[in-house]
């Protein structure tokens, strides 16, 4: 695929990771660093508008998403450890800005806006980065990863060149896991319910590690895998990518 | 005014506003085409998936032969069967009741065990049967009785519904009867715990007597 | 109590029901077997959804000129056409029909829009006994229930319970297989068509070239409740409408396999008038009622217009979470699912129904599986915004992402906001407030335990090492 030619990467990484997975993002600049290119974090950066979008605040979402084309409006390559903020950048801004004067900025920040995991894979070619994950681990396919972005093999094939990783497969793999933004605090018994089905399709399977390309699942998964003292621990793709041993987790 | 008015007066008033037309690529087919040679085996395969009956017929003898063979194995002694030429060939050695045009048949049909009707056209893909009103001898025949027959010809057999519309078109195209069917195996229901059940109200058993000569 | 609180309720009793859900799943894995399986006989399934999508937008932003020809086409075969704005103008023209005739029975085959409408409580208010012929509905009609899902009326019922429902109602034997029940059903509903004097069925299709309506069915009652009894009307929603007779060859399949996993279902039937002068049987009179109850005001929104395209095949809550969680009866309305939470709003009110588009996490895998490509989470999406803007959402979340907005537009108040949610949470912590009523993150720390606020965020880390 793509010769190792450098890019410049601006990383886009969203709020609740920014505030509460960390190491998601710090594992995504060593990936991409790793592979030699350039990663900037532009510092002013705050959110992409999806939580104010999905909840039908349209307006508050655009004023937010009108800060974000500015941040990133000199780019080359926006890159994000999330499906679900890059799918609202490619796939919905279009819809937030239709018939706005911002339509065509939204429409050009879309077109060089990112997942890590399709970054890597479609953009890089970049399938083997020598990592290392002892442990049985099994992917959730997350749902704006999987049904906006078209991921699923990719993240596999991933997987399947880290030295030491066995990766399984687990039935209810493309059933949302309940999250859904501010549903699961909204109609929390629907989305403890669909979390249940979720852990116990993850504890049927066998693996010791359930991972994912969006942090949010895996805060809501972890979170009833906790609740149960499970001893499942759910971790981000860019953690085990950027895994050069065997984790002290 | 009124309400025909009413709503078509809405429906015009919405449609000012035009919804954009989906795209779609060129050149797919959704269905996959069944040669000549393969229709017989594929009709064949699908309808006895379906739990219907078949016989493959290659002269007269055979066909009467086999229809006395499944009226005697079913207890099928009560049959109904309409006047066409084909289906009263196939039952010589079967005792029936042949049912006349201008007689109300209706009281009948509820005390027979089989009925047998010709059909419109036979379709490989699904291994279905289309019939009509008229083919079919009415409505209630084909669905009433438990027990269906179609006697049908090897040049009644075609790939799929695209032909099969094509033949109604242009055979009832001038004058449509008032009611075509298509069937696809006996009646069923899953609706007890996905339990597959048959002769929910329609036949529970379906018959296909092809005359392939 | 409010159509979202009965919700709120409804569902958190059946979110909770275990043996709800295990009854749920076997159902919908059964069937999601036989679909993967018959998906398989086509060459290109996803070309069939786009074909049937073109074919739909075509029927639909056409409308008044499909239903035109296909009123024309229907009456040129003895067919009387029927308008009706709204369901009560609907009961009224069937109550006129059941008097000007002197019937005293109907035997009416599955329809969802005779459900929409109340059909049956209204007939038995007028002292004309409805019985319904479809076994799931027959079996729901003994219970005194609603109809659980649009394909599949008693997917939440086991055998035993239905066993159960029998030995009470008709006396049978208890212990019964469900053969025997299904047997049961046929000997009691056969003595139902024959001494009815009206059948009432749906139309899964009406067909303008024609002039005939289409029933896709796999029992065979709605072909006996349209050939035995002297009257027979139809009533179907004005959208179901297909341009021309071959587009049959396309949406028959489309709506078995996603609807039942079947390539075809038993019996699809197109009826285009009453008994002609040469034929053996059949219906005095055909009657068809074309209902609109609401479909104009989705036809006016061209945004959701597409939502008129479906077909009613059910896939869409055979694949929600949602549904498999919580179940059709929770839903509170008529059309369950994904397709019940876009329209429903259109259909009955948006300040009234806009929870259902609320409750879902929008995964998508309705519009994945949906058989005319109908872009269904994103009109759940759409019904959010359309009620924002309405005015219709409550002034705490209003206010919530005004704040929530201000704050991160500048990343000085995102910082500020940052560390007060870090203080809360050490605070709540330290004075005991998780998992009591105090508790801000009560909603979510009920079932699952929320992370602690790491000391360094990204951007402190980043910040360091330069």
């Amino acid at each position: 695929m793509a010769a190792i030619t450098r890019v410049n990467i601006s990383l886009f990484v969203p709020c609740f990771v920014d505030q509460l997975f960390p190491r998601a993002a710090i594992s995504t600049v060593q990936v991409l660093e790793r592979l030699g290119h350039r990663v900037e974090f532009p510092c002013a950066q705050t959110c992409c508008g999806q939580p104010a979008f999905n909840s039908g605040h349209w307006d508050e979402a655009r004023a937010v998403a009108t800060r974000f084309l500015d941040i990133f409006a000199g780019a080359d390559a926006i890159v994000c450890p999330s499906g679900s903020c890059t799918a609202m950048v490619r796939r919905f801004y279009a819809e937030l800005f239709h018939d706005t004067p911002d339509a065509k900025a939204a429409a050009e920040i879309a077109s060089k806006t990112f997942e890590l995991v399709e970054f890597l894979v479609r953009k890089l070619g970049a399938i083997n980065l020598d990592a290392s994950f002892k442990g049985k681990v099994v992917w959730h396919d997350a749902c704006h990863g999987l049904r906006e972005l078209h991921l699923k093999e990719e993240p596999r094939r991933l997987l399947r060149a880290v030295r030491g990783l066995e990766l399984l497969e687990m039935k209810e793999c493309e059933t949302c896991c309940g999250f859904g933004g501010t549903f699961s605090v909204k109609f929390p018994h629907i989305s403890s319910a669909m979390d249940e089905v979720k852990v116990a399709s993850i504890e049927e399977c066998g693996a010791e590690y359930v991972t994912s390309g969006d942090s949010s699942c895996l805060m809501q998964i972890s979170g009833l895998l906790e609740k149960r003292r499970s001893r499942i621990k759910a971790v981000h793709i860019a953690e085990i990518l950027a895994s050069r041993e065997s984790p002290a987790f | 005014m009124n309400a025909r008015s009413n709503i078509l007066h809405r429906i015009r008033t919405a449609l000012r506003q035009p919804a954009p037309r989906p795209e779609i690529p060129p050149g797919r087919t959704v269905f996959p085409t069944i040669s000549n040679p393969n229709l017989l085996a594929h009709f064949e395969r699908e309808l006895l998936a379906l739990r219907a009956g078949f016989h493959c017929a290659p002269n007269w003898q055979d066909a009467r032969t086999w229809c006395r063979l499944i009226t005697d194995q079913h207890e099928l002694r009560r049959i109904a069967a309409t006047p066409d030429a084909d289906v009263l060939d196939a039952c010589q050695s079967v005792p029936i009741q042949t049912l006349r045009r201008n007689e109300d048949c209706g009281p009948k049909l509820a005390d027979i065990d089989l009925s047998v009707t010709t059909c419109d056209c036979l379709v490989a893909l699904t291994g279905s049967i289309v019939l009509t009103a008229r083919s079919g001898f009415g409505r209630a025949l084909s669905v009433l009785p438990p027990a269906h027959l179609v006697v049908a010809r090897r040049s009644q057999l075609l790939p799929d519904f695209t032909e099969a519309f094509q033949l109604l078109y242009a055979r009832y195209g001038k004058s449509w009867p008032s009611m075509l069917t298509i069937i696809t195996g006996p009646s069923r229901t899953s609706d007890i715990e996905k339990i597959l059940v048959l002769g929910a109200h329609g036949p529970r058993k379906l018959f296909v007597l092809l005359l392939d000569f | 109590m409010s159509f979202a609180d009965q919700f709120i309720q409804d569902s958190e009793k059946k979110a909770s029901d275990l043996r709800h859900r295990a009854v749920l799943q076997k159902a919908i894995t059964t069937y999601a077997t036989k679909v993967a399986d018959v998906k398989t006989h086509f060459l290109d399934w996803n070309h069939g959804r786009k074909l049937a999508r073109i074919r739909k937008w075509e029927a639909i932003n056409h409308l008044d000129q499909h239903l035109e020809e296909f009123e024309r086409n229907a009456r040129s075969r003895g067919a009387i056409i029927h308008w009706a704005e709204d369901g009560a103008q609907a009961l009224e023209i069937i109550l006129g029909l059941c008097r000007n005739h002197g019937v005293r029975k109907v035997v009416k085959s599955k329809s969802m829009v005779t459900e929409e409408i109340h059909l049956n409580e209204f007939l038995e208010k007028h002292g004309i006994a409805s019985v319904e012929s479809d076994l799931g509905e027959y079996i729901v009609q003994l219970r005194h229930e609603k109809p659980y899902h649009i394909v599949t009326p008693v997917m939440h019922l086991t055998k035993e319970e239905i066993d159960l429902t029998f030995h009470q109602q008709l006396g049978t034997p208890t212990g019964s297989t469900a053969e025997d029940l299904a047997q049961t059903a046929r000997n009691v509903l056969r003595n139902e068509y024959l001494t009815a004097d009206m059948g009432i069925t749906g139309a899964n299709f009406i067909v303008a070239e024609t002039g005939m309506i289409s029933i896709t069915e796999n029992e065979g009652n709605a072909r006996l409740c349209s050939s035995l009894p002297r009257i027979h009307v139809a009533i179907s929603g004005i959208e179901k409408v297909l341009p021309k007779l071959d587009d049959l060859a396309l949406f028959l399949p489309m709506l078995a396999v996603s609807g039942t996993g079947q390539q075809l279902t038993c019996y699809n039937t197109m009826i285009g008038g009453p008994r002609q002068a040469d034929e053996m049987d059949g219906p005095d009179e055909f009657h068809i009622i074309l209902l609109d109850n609401g479909r104009t005001r989705l036809l006016m929104d061209p945004e959701q217009r597409e939502a008129l395209h479906c077909i009613r095949c059910g896939a869409c809550l055979n694949v929600c979470p949602i549904f498999k969680n919580v179940g059709g009866h929770a839903y509170g309305t008529t059309y369950q699912g994904p397709i019940g939470a876009v329209i429903t709003p259109h259909l009955r009110g948006l300040a009234d129904w806009k929870h259902l588009s609320d409750a879902s996490s929008l995964c998508g895998a309705c519009s994945e599986v949906c058989p005319v490509h109908i872009d269904l989470h994103h009109h759940l999406l759409r019904n959010r915004r359309n009620s924002v803007r309405a005015g219709f959402s409550g002034w705490f979340e209003r206010l919530s992402f005004q704040l929530w907005a201000m704050l991160m537009q500048s990343d000085e108040a995102y910082r500020i906001g940052a560390l007060l949610l870090r203080v809360g949470q050490k605070l709540s912590s330290a004075i005991g407030l998780e998992g009591t009523l105090f508790d801000p993150l009560q909603h979510w720390s009920k079932t699952r335990a929320f992370p602690k606020f790491p000391e360094q965020m990204f951007r402190d880390w980043w910040n360091k090492r330069k």
